[in-house]
């Protein structure tokens, strides 16, 4: 793992979805999530270890530049439990598809959504925050162009090329 | 180190960030990620606000000139919005006045509205008004409530005189403010009362109330509710309402004398703006 590529990408990430990404709003003010987008990345292309780290520097980062109700902890809490278990799912299917990557940052992005809000709420009022957008569209809207990133992303990490699969057995889908 | 181990220490981490980290602390470090890369978050906005605002440029004009004239025309833009705001204060104030100069044997009388600054209540018995001798203002001229602040027509009244003016405010002695003991007893306020024969002086008593002494009981009735009416003088092209008599009892001391106890008509403790009757000083 070349982490000071991966502190370099995770910053531009961040400074762009603080940014740029709101070139690409749609509706109401959804907009792709990068960070998301990396962390589906970085769990389905790294070992369990490297995973667990990525996980929850992209958790932390995430919650600097987007806290859920200004409060920090949820998002590190989320990314990294459920970056954490992308490895295992990595073993079952195989996230590099476009359409199996799409599926899971939709998947993930509901998940660690739901989660983050509830953990919260446990510190503030639930706040004049759009569910759907927050808990469907955003997901949704990152599950479609997230395979688009991973390319770019990829040859920048270096993690385009077809490595040996870390658990000794290809997934089986 | 273990996957599980690590694994404990990013909840943990996360788990401290939410419970045990104070709020402040947690904002001073969004706060420093904020100003650490503020130069990129910065250009970054700018360059997402340009491409929202981009626009197909008229031929010759370039784009430096384009956010000029659009600086330009948000400049012109606050200051329409501030004239326009001048505006419906001058039509309120012309309403008012008209109002007020639609009363019969009023159409020439000079008033000038006054904004109240300090209202009168809490044992005070006088008014600021933002108006002063820049505006004509002089000491005994008249000053008028304008009803319920002008929405009711012709509905003023007398509340006062003003008591001393510099160049942009004055106090407006109101007719409930006691008496000066020296001061001569010609000092109050001719008024009149329904169809009495002689012409009384208000005195104030403070605390909201006015009197009238002096008036003889023999052949001089009066009766509770009858309006007080300053007489036409100083300008005041008519006479007009000052109050309603409280109470009516023969004097203790004299009892060949009413007592007459008045209480204003309107809600001085209420008033936002008054009308002062602007007499020029020859008419006085």
């Amino acid at each position: 793992m070349r982490w000071i590529r991966f502190a370099v990408l995770v910053l531009a990430a961040s400074l762009l979805q603080a940014t740029l990404m709101d070139v690409l709003r749609i509706g109401g003010g959804v907009k792709p999530d990068l960070l998301l987008i990396l962390l589906v990345f970085f769990g389905s292309r790294c070992n369990s270890t490297d995973g667990v780290i990525t996980s929850f520097a992209i958790g932390f980062i995430a919650d600097l530049i987007a806290p859920i109700g200004g409060v920090m902890g949820p998002r590190i809490l989320s990314f990294g439990l459920f970056g954490t278990l992308l490895p295992d799912v990595q073993r079952v299917f195989s996230l590099r598809r476009p359409l199996y990557q799409g599926g899971a940052i939709f998947f993930i992005g509901v998940l660690t959504a739901v989660l983050s809000y509830l953990l919260a709420s446990l510190r503030i009022e639930g706040g004049r925050i759009s569910l759907l957008i927050l808990f469907l569209w955003q997901p949704l809207y990152s599950g479609i162009l997230g395979p688009l990133f991973s390319l770019p992303v990829g040859w920048w990490m270096h993690m385009n090329r077809k490595s040996r699969n870390p658990y000794g057995r290809g997934p089986r889908f | 180190m273990s996957r599980g181990v690590l694994f404990t220490w990013g909840m943990g981490i996360g788990l401290l960030f939410l419970f045990a980290v104070p709020q402040k602390a947690s904002d001073r470090l969004q706060l420093t990620y904020a100003r650490v890369f503020s130069w990129p978050l910065a250009a970054g906005r700018d360059l997402t606000l340009a491409a929202r605002e981009e626009v197909a440029l008229p031929h010759g004009v370039t784009e430096k000139e384009y956010r000029d004239l659009l600086a330009n025309h948000r400049d012109i833009q606050t200051v329409m919005a501030n004239l326009q705001a001048k505006l419906h204060e001058a039509e309120r104030q012309n309403a008012l006045l008209s109002h007020l100069t639609a009363k019969p044997g009023w159409e020439d009388l000079p008033t000038l509205l006054a904004p109240v600054i300090v209202g009168a209540g809490q044992g005070r018995d006088e008014l600021i008004i933002r108006r002063g001798t820049d505006h004509g203002l002089a000491v005994g001229q008249f000053v008028l409530s304008l009803g319920e602040q002008g929405t009711v027509a012709q509905s003023e009244s007398v509340i006062g005189t003003i008591s001393s003016v510099d160049a942009a405010t004055a106090k407006v002695r109101l007719l409930t403010a006691p008496r000066d003991p020296k001061a001569p007893r010609e000092s109050g306020i001719p008024v009149s009362i329904g169809n009495l024969s002689v012409r009384p002086f208000l005195e104030g008593l403070g605390g909201g109330k006015a009197r009238i002494p002096l008036v003889k009981v023999d052949g001089n009735p009066v009766n509770k509710d009858d309006p007080v009416y300053v007489q036409k003088s100083q300008g005041l092209g008519s006479a007009v309402i000052a109050g309603r008599v409280e109470q009516c009892v023969r004097s203790q001391d004299n009892p060949m004398f009413w007592d007459i106890t008045v209480t204003p008509v309107c809600d001085i403790a209420g008033l936002r703006e008054v009308a002062v009757v602007v007499v020029p000083v020859s008419h006085r």
